[in-house]
């Protein structure tokens, strides 16, 4: 049984057919890359796996639980996380903060025991920072552990959002653009990061990416979308002779 | 050592300078006057529901126009508590809470689905139905003439002045605070302010949004009736009158002078606007005393005072009386632990 399933998703809005039917899966410890166009339906496709967008038919499972009609927060709390393409940080709070919060779903303190702090409140509280001083310090984020995230580059803005999905221990990392404007260290450096947790933590991963370089390289198989419909999907060999695939790319330059 | 965001107090100076702060509190009411004290119990008061609403709307990003109606909910619950049931205040007190955070909890039901000026407009609706009640409903809340409240006591001492009052109203204000405080630092209150940033980025790291708005107006509006039954215990006499939609209003120019989402902020927010009319009173009460032909014209100048003072602190500090009181340069001398 494949770790995360994706049967004939459709979606739409109004008149545009972001997804037709897509199917897809991805295998425990598998690292999959999802690429298109711009506007093929790539994030709609995360959002559809995370919740944020339910779609008009088809459905979604993980480890063989039927997650289509889930609230996100339940299927965040079954082990889903993501990131997105264009930053959803807490940017009202420091960036161990913004990690804390990814711990909600292990954490199960009230409003009493948070509030009267003394007791069951602070050990828990104790117990999570430990946790996530880990992923700051995986992550190299240490000196910038108390700074407030909308002051940070856009880079390590990033680098925080993925902190912060690594923090809930997730069985399925969804990844929307994680390496989006960034320089080509930076690249080099959170793709280690992100083989490392792929490998190590042995996470499922599905990452959309735009770096051709990046996902050949990275990616044990690659999936790809065109006008909300998927044309091709196999080893990055594969895709690189496909003759679908590069028509569709070589169509969009065209543009 | 524990992160800053995460400590109770900023500085190691926070915890020696809030107990000091509390002593010098605590030794007012030997010597401040009778007019003086009334105000320091209001300061208190108003502190208590600041503190609630800026729970609600500082830290969880829903705006609300319902505190006047939470307050009166709290005071009716008190009169109707200790003058009809005749509970003793320490029960009284928390049970008002209670009910008015049950009533802030229905009238937060349209936050599920309304944001910004829409959810005010909601939460409008509810003062609105509130103050009906109030006024309508005589048998229980004796319509506009109002209802009597008893004093509050205590193994038989009456705290029948504001005297008294006040050495209740301030180890509850300080509890309360520091309750909020703890909240900001751990998981409920960080899902609070995760709302407010970025809500779908929230639902989808595992917040139950719903839930936690819900919360939020639960909390908040316990802070709010514990101010509405203080405010009932000092004023011994409510009537829909004591809740005029400008005091929503005033509450949420405390908690935006004073600073959004924060504990200190809902202190400072609620001492400067309560003292703000006093001050301007006195002010102009001594200018009439002078040029009695003005007395008008000092009346009316009061307002325009009032607001231009409010703007201004807005246009120079926007960020809130607590921000500059952190970035202050005093403030920086004292070592950081
Ligand atoms: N919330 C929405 N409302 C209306 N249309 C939408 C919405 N979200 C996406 N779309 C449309 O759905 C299509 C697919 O968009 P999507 O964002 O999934 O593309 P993408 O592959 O992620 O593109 P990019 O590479 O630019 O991020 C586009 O035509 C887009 O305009
Ligand atoms: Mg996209």
């Amino acid at each position: 049984m494949a770790r995360l399933e994706v049967s004939a998703v459709s979606l739409r809005f109004g008149g545009v057919n972001a997804l037709r039917e897509v199917s897809f899966s991805v295998a425990d410890g598998e690292l999959v890359a999802l690429i298109g166009p711009n506007g093929a339906g790539k994030t709609s496709l995360l959002n559809c796996i995370s919740g944020v967008c339910r779609p008009q038919s088809g459905k979604v499972l993980i480890d063989g639980e039927d997650f289509t009609s889930l609230r996100p927060h339940q299927r965040a709390r079954r082990g889903l996380a993501r990131t997105f393409q264009n930053l959803g940080l807490f940017k009202g709070m420091t960036v161990l903060e913004n990690l804390l919060v990814g711990r909600h779903t292990h954490q199960k303190s009230s409003v009493l025991a948070g509030g009267l702090w003394f007791g069951r409140g602070r050990r828990e509280e104790q117990g999570q920072l430990e946790a996530v001083l880990a992923i700051i310090e995986f992550l190299e984020l240490g000196d910038l552990r108390d700074r407030l995230v909308g002051t940070l580059a856009y880079g390590l803005q990033k680098r925080v959002e993925l902190g912060r999905a690594l923090s809930l221990e997730p069985r399925v990392l969804l990844l929307d653009e994680p390496m989006a404007g960034m320089n080509s260290g930076e690249k080099d450096q959170l793709a280690r990061l992100i083989i490392e947790v792929n490998e190590r933590r042995r996470t499922t991963i599905a990452m959309i990416e735009h770096d051709m370089g990046m996902v050949m390289n990275l990616s044990h198989r690659i999936c790809v979308l065109d006008f909300g419909a998927k044309i091709a999907d196999g080893t990055p060999e594969e895709i690189r002779n496909h003759p679908g695939v590069q028509a569709a790319y070589l169509g969009q330059k065209a543009h | 050592m524990t992160p800053p965001s995460l400590r109770l107090f900023r500085t190691r100076a926070g915890l020696p300078a809030l107990m000091a702060f509390c002593l010098a509190l605590c030794s007012l009411p030997a010597f401040a006057s009778s007019y003086w004290l009334d105000v320091l119990c209001r300061i208190g008061i108003a502190t208590i529901g600041a503190m609630g609403l800026n729970i609600l709307t500082g830290s969880t990003g829903q705006i609300s126009l319902g505190n006047a109606a939470f307050l009166a909910v709290g005071a009716y619950a008190t009169a109707a508590l200790a003058g009809r049931f005749e509970l003793p205040f320490v029960v009284v007190i928390p049970l008002s809470g209670a009910i008015a955070a049950v009533t802030g909890m229905l009238f937060g039901i349209p936050s599920l689905r309304l944001r910004g000026l829409y959810l005010a407009m909601a939460t409008l609706a509810a003062h609105f139905i509130v103050i009906f009640i109030a006024v309508h409903w005589e048998s229980v809340t004796g319509g506009v003439n109002g209802l009597a409240v008893p004093a509050p006591s205590l193994f038989g001492i009456e705290l029948d002045d504001d005297r008294r009052l006040f050495l209740l109203i301030l180890p509850l204000a300080v509890l309360l605070l520091l309750f909020a405080r703890n909240l900001a630092r751990t998981r409920p209150g960080r899902a609070f302010i995760a709302i407010r940033d970025q809500d779908i980025a929230a639902e989808v790291i595992g917040i139950d949004v719903f839930r936690y708005k819900l919360i939020s107006f639960a909390v908040s509006s316990f802070y709010v009736g514990v101010a509405g039954s203080l405010l009932a215990y000092q004023a011994r006499l409510i009537s829909p009158e004591n809740f005029p939609i400008t005091l929503a209003i005033d509450y949420l120019a405390m908690i935006i002078v004073g600073g959004l989402g924060s504990v200190l902020g809902s202190v400072l927010g609620a001492t400067f606007i309560t003292v703000l009319p006093e001050a301007l009173r006195v002010g102009s009460g001594s200018l009439s005393g002078r040029y009695p032909a003005m007395v008008e014209l000092f009346a009316s100048l009061k307002m325009g005072v009032f607001g231009l003072t409010i703007i201004l602190s807005l246009a120079f500090q926007p960020q809130g009386m607590a921000a500059r009181w952190h970035s202050s340069k005093i403030w920086r001398k004292v070592p950081a632990s």
